[in-house]
């Protein structure tokens, strides 16, 4: 393997690595947020506002089944906590995706 | 352009508040990403802007949630969709007197393809004598009233907090055309009963053309209008059964909505209760300097409000606006899209002249347009 290539390599195992939060690794889980980008956005308000770490995420259609989706990622050891918030602001937290 | 005096706010307000300009031109620089559309982050940027938008515009109107907030075109949109989504087959409509053609041709249009019938209601009168014309003509399978909030071409106003009592009394859908009201008054759905309020941006909400809102609080699912892309439940053939993405499929207008929070925001911190008074105030101006004359004749009730009817006699409307367009000078003359009102109060042949005001009028225009007009 060529240098340069040695160097693409290594910044695209990078990507995936910090990709893998996104599709259910080890330290991270998804929240469906109802399927729509606006529960999303709502549910990514209320867990912040309590101050739990949380991204919006696009969702693959082979984990939804239902086609495209948005999911709002925070740690697993908060999942407890977070299922608890979303059903106080009554928001459907769906499946709990990388459990 | 030379100097304007702006006399048409009831058809788009105008100027808009610079932060309106200001948010939209920072939408389209910095945050307009295709909202609901992905998760990177310009889409998210864009996403964030629409949910801050529903969420001003439920706390505004006092509706459930901001998921209940349907980005539409516009008044029109928002009435239409109202009445297909939720007005079934076979059913009875009750309309007022004083309704815009935003509301009576999809009535008449659904009424010509055997979908409805529908009757109108007069709003001449006191709350009781209002209510008891609506009470006459429901009838078993009346569904909905629809009806407006404020006219567009006068004063007249509905009693909607008690049309709306009575509605939900009779388990009828209350559908309010907030065109002329939102932004000149607090409107809340819940004190007066709104099922539906359809309201445009780029009117008393200052925001620009091209947005406006459906605010539903209706539980069961209405028929779709329009149906395609909504960014998700992609592989379901039909659009998803939860709101707003039910009513809105494409790309929302993302710069439109920006524009709109703007303005709403603006309203709330001058507080609609405050441009009203603004209003009023202007309204005496000319109403004092007018009254009495008899070459004009003012049409409608004898309160307060930003929208004024005229007639100068001998002089069509038309030449009246043309004189005061000349001169920098702009209303509205003709029908306003609202052949129906126009007849009910006596101007239906030629329609009126038009004034309406802004919360950017000053006394001075006012005293300006009372000139002109003397003269025309």
């Amino acid at each position: 393997m060529k240098q340069g290539e040695f160097v693409i390599f290594v910044v695209r195992c990078i990507y995936f690595i910090s990709q893998e939060k996104y599709i259910g690794g080890k330290n991270m889980i998804c929240v469906s947020a109802k399927r729509s980008m606006n529960h999303a956005v709502k549910a990514r308000r209320v867990l912040s506002v309590a101050g739990i770490p949380c991204e919006i995420v696009n969702l693959d259609s082979s984990v939804t089944k239902r086609g495209c989706a948005f999911g709002v990622s925070f740690p697993c050891d908060m999942t407890e906590k977070v299922q608890n918030i979303l059903r106080r602001y009554d928001l459907d937290y769906g499946e709990i995706i990388g459990k | 352009m030379k100097d304007i005096i702006y006399f048409d706010n009831a058809a788009t307000t105008f100027p808009k508040p610079p932060s309106v300009i200001e948010e939209m031109s920072k939408c389209m620089r910095e945050s307009c990403g295709n909202p609901g559309r992905g998760s990177h982050p310009l889409a998210l940027a864009a996403s964030e802007i629409l949910y801050d938008c529903r969420e001003t515009a439920a706390t505004m109107f006092d509706a459930e949630s901001p998921d209940n907030v349907v980005f539409v075109q516009n008044t029109t949109h928002a009435l239409n969709l109202s009445i297909k989504a939720y007005i079934p087959k076979g059913a009875h409509v009750l309309i007022s007197d004083m309704e815009h053609n935003a509301v009576l041709r999809p009535l008449e249009e659904m009424k010509r393809r055997g979908c409805i019938t529908y009757d109108v209601f007069p709003t001449q009168g006191n709350s009781s004598q209002v209510l008891s014309g609506i009470v006459r003509r429901i009838r078993d399978n009346t569904s909905a009233v629809v009806c407006t909030l404020a006219s567009n071409i006068c004063q007249r106003r509905v009693p909607s907090g008690e049309i709306g009592k009575l509605c939900r009394d009779r388990g009828i859908l209350f559908v309010a055309d907030g065109a002329q009201a939102a932004g000149h008054r607090r409107i809340s759905m819940k004190d007066e009963g709104i099922d539906v309020l359809c309201v445009p941006g780029h009117k008393g909400l200052f925001g620009p053309q091209g947005i406006g809102m459906m605010i539903t609080s209706v539980k069961r699912l209405g028929e779709t209008m329009i149906e395609g892309g909504s960014g998700t439940d992609s592989l379901s053939m039909f659009m998803p059964e939860y709101l707003p993405d039910r009513f809105e499929a494409g790309t929302v207008n993302t710069p439109g909505v920006a524009g709109l929070l703007a303005g709403m925001k603006f309203v709330s911190e001058i507080r609609s209760e405050c441009i009203g008074a603004i209003e009023k105030e202007l309204w005496y101006r000319l109403y004092s300097k007018m009254y009495g004359d008899r070459r004009f004749v003012i049409y409608g009730d004898r309160s307060p409000s930003s929208v004024v009817l005229i007639n100068k006699k001998g002089r069509t409307p038309t030449e009246v606006s043309g004189f005061l367009a000349e001169r920098g000078i702009c209303t509205r003359s003709g029908l306003h899209c609202a052949p129906l009102a126009h007849k009910t109060i006596g101007t239906g042949e030629y329609g009126g002249v038009r004034i309406s005001f802004g919360v950017f009028n000053t006394m001075k225009e006012v005293d300006i347009l009372c000139d002109a007009l003397f003269r025309a």
